[in-house]
């Protein structure tokens, strides 16, 4: 039997309430695009900040471009940064 | 013709009166003879220029000689306020700028706290100082007369005993009572890396500001009280509350700006593999230095003046039984650049130890960019043997804590291998280092990088590193959304942005010029008129005050009516004008280029591992940047546009 789905979510601090930095996404996605929608319906707070102030690292490298179609599977490992860039 | 001529001969066409209700004086003031003078820069050229960095300019190319040297005396030091600067929330920005010790170009740098506000609210729009004063001095001033203080007391004093020296003596607190730029004991020594402090941390950072301020003979600046009456065309503070709302509102300031302050960027960078580590030879570093790790040091955040985001860290390791309690263990900062050329820069893991270092840099006015890629440079000579130990002195290895502490003393001194660093990239000219020591600095038109994000993926931020005015230097132009995937994924929302298309692919070449030009010019304009560089659109988020705030508050303001497109143009004339500067100094187009390391090296970790610089995709981006700016082959202003320029410079 093969292990069970599961990506882990690292949360950037204005997403964690409640002190909860790890989300385990373990409904079954296939690209980022999906991953989004599961995290949507999940942290209420999401889907009001998810504009210009998040990009997603998956496996600690940061994605730039295309990040809806970024292919996952299970056992990556993604990371909310906030995309603050000036300084 | 003398200074005294070139001044004379402006004045005579420069205005006699104010040219609206809230303009300024430009104070002309002789450090050598005590004298001043002083005028109204034109309607018209305020209508093409603005004021700060702009009208800095405009006075620059009337005033320079370039037959002269950077650090002679008759090569002035010119301060300017922006058009809005203590008016507008986060207009709070003035510019210091001359001809560059450190590069041997123009040199223009930008900062906030307090000084600029008090300049502007003693009626003070530009302070323009030459001459070198018979003593050392301190120019104070409580009204528009400037008293010429003997400043003997106040030599040797770095800046965290100056700044609490003058608070006592003129019985006031900075910020309240008084603004203040001054120099601490780099800049007496003349250290190419030394800027102008312009508060505990606030500094007139590029260039060597701080040099040129000590060629002077010029310790210090005091503006005290509020002298001037700043009536506004037509009120302007309800228009002042909608760009606080802006500001306050923008995820990223709301969320990162003013919680944690720039050391954000750090982990993007990190997780980009474009990290620059130990003078660019790696990309990426360790994950102890990200922002959040200097979390229980932060004990406050502060602010520039009237700004509603205070978005500077301040620091205290006084509780942290493991450090040296000294006056270094609180501070101000640090910047994502100081944390970035202070840990991966010099091969530093500790963040305690980049704070330590932090507030030394902070106290002996040396500039942290400069400083740190001049100290990185050092010490990749030393790890390839073209420095010796023995000429070093000091053990210069990566990350060696205990040299890289006293190294800055010893710059702040010019003595030992000290004196070779506080030369920066003019080492080699000066005969510190040999030649082929060329071939490993990180600089562009002899500055080197400012910030220590490695830009060999993203084409966009190398061309602004390479065409930048000042050198190496992502303040001027940096398309920093690029960093930003949901933009890059946007096409028609950044082709509206930018004005064009623009690829989205951060490592493309395509279409980059376009964001560049759009970006160059709305952060001369920005620097004109005073706001800051952080909270102006397009440099941290599409959502921040841009040209609409900018030309409402300018008419309520001053009475001058703009639209979008003319501001636009402003910032192409406030270029136009810096690059005129330059080619006098010797500028031409082969220096719009890049360190020979991001051509040849390729990034050796993370998604883009393999990525460089090609040099044929980046010399036809070059070639399209100029294009689009109205310039010819070697990057100067075309025909028409020179005849625009030269009738606002000269007319
Ligand atoms: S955003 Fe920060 S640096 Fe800019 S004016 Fe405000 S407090 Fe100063």
């Amino acid at each position: 039997m093969s292990a069970p789905f599961r990506i882990n979510v690292r949360l950037p601090e204005p997403l964690r309430d409640g002190g909860l930095e790890i989300v385990a996404i373990e409904t079954p996605v296939q690209a980022l695009g999906e991953l989004l929608a599961v995290l949507e319906s999940r942290l209420p707070d999401f889907s009001a900040t998810n504009d210009e102030l998040f990009n997603f690292a998956i496996n600690g490298e940061l994605i730039l471009h295309g990040e809806r179609s970024v292919v996952l599977k299970s056992g990556d490992e993604v990371e909310i940064v906030i995309a603050f860039a000036g300084g | 013709m003398t200074i005294h001529e070139r001044v004379a001969a402006l004045i005579s066409r420069l205005a006699s009166k104010r040219q609206f209700p809230t303009q300024g004086e430009t104070l002309f003031v002789d450090l050598e003879r005590q004298a001043v003078r002083s005028a109204f820069i034109p309607r018209s050229v305020i209508e093409s220029l603005l004021g700060g960095r702009g009208v800095n300019m405009f006075l620059l190319h009337n005033l320079l000689d370039e037959s002269l040297f950077p650090l002679h005396p008759e090569v002035p030091l010119i301060f300017g306020t922006g058009i809005l600067t203590s008016m507008v929330p986060s207009a709070s920005r003035g510019n210091a700028t001359s001809w560059s010790p450190e590069t041997g170009i123009l040199m223009d740098s930008n900062a906030g706290d307090y000084f600029p506000s008090f300049m502007k609210l003693n009626g003070i729009d530009h302070l323009v100082l030459y001459g070198k004063a018979p003593q050392w001095t301190l120019l104070h001033f409580a009204g528009r007369e400037p008293r010429f203080v003997d400043a003997a007391h106040w030599i040797g004093l770095d800046n965290i005993d100056l700044r609490a020296s003058l608070a006592a003596h003129f019985n006031g607190v900075e910020g309240k009572d008084y603004g203040l730029a001054a120099i601490a004991t780099a800049g007496e020594n003349l250290v190419l890396t030394s800027g102008i402090m312009a508060g505990p941390k606030a500094i007139f950072a590029r260039g060597g500001p701080g040099a040129k301020m000590g060629s002077l003979n010029l310790k210090a600046v005091l503006i005290q009280g509020r002298s001037a009456q700043l009536t506004t065309f037509r009120p302007h503070k309800m228009r002042n509350r909608d760009v606080a709302q802006k500001l306050m509102n923008t995820s990223v300031v709301k969320n990162a700006l003013k919680v944690r302050g720039t050391p954000f960027l750090y982990k993007p960078s990190r997780m980009l593999g474009a990290m620059g580590t130990k003078n660019n030879q790696e990309t990426t570093w360790t994950d102890k230095l990200d922002a959040e790790n200097i979390d229980p040091y932060r004990n406050g955040m502060e602010g520039c003046f009237a700004c509603p985001v205070n978005c500077r860290p301040l620091n205290d390791m006084s509780g942290d039984a493991n450090v040296l309690h000294d006056k270094y263990d609180k501070g101000d900062g640090p910047e994502y650049v100081t944390l970035g050329k202070f840990g991966p820069g010099v091969g530093i893991t500790e963040v305690t130890q980049v704070l330590r270092l932090n507030n030394i840099c902070n106290d002996l006015g040396l500039d942290t960019a400069s400083t740190g890629s001049a100290m990185a440079w050092a010490m990749e000579l030393y790890q390839r043997g073209i420095l010796s130990r023995e000429q070093a002195g000091i053990d210069l290895t990566w990350g060696n804590y205990d040299a890289i502490e006293r190294l800055l003393f010893m710059i702040a001194r010019r003595e030992g291998i000290g004196n070779a660093i506080a030369d920066s990239s003019q080492a080699v000219a000066k005969g510190h280092y040999p030649a082929e020591a060329l071939d490993y600095l990180m600089a562009v038109k002899g500055l080197t990088q400012s910030d220590p994000h490695d830009a060999r993926i993203l084409k966009a931020f190398a061309l602004g590193l390479a065409v930048a005015t000042r050198g190496m230097d992502h303040l001027r132009n940096r398309v920093t959304l690029e960093i930003n995937a949901k933009i890059n994924d946007s096409p028609d929302f950044k082709a509206e942005l930018y004005g064009g298309r623009v690829s989205a692919e951060p490592n493309s070449y395509d279409g980059k010029e376009i964001a560049v030009r759009r970006c160059e010019n709305i952060y001369a304009v920005g620097d004109s008129v005073g706001m800051c560089r952080f909270t102006t659109k397009l440099f941290n988020s599409p959502s921040l005050p841009g040209y609409e705030e900018f030309v409402d508050q300018i008419e309520n303001v001053t009475s001058i009516v703009l639209t979008r497109d003319q501001i636009d143009r402003i910032g192409l004339n406030v270029m136009g004008v810096e690059r005129l500067i330059n080619s006098r100094l010797g500028v031409t187009r082969k220096d719009d280029t890049l360190p020979r390391r991001w051509f040849e090296e390729a990034i050796g970790v993370g998604p883009y591992k393999g990525e460089k610089i090609d040099r044929q995709k980046f010399d036809a981006m070059l070639t399209r940047f100029y294009e689009i700016s109205e310039l010819n082959s070697d990057g100067l202003p075309k025909p028409e546009f020179r005849r625009e320029l030269d009738a606002v410079l000269e007319g």
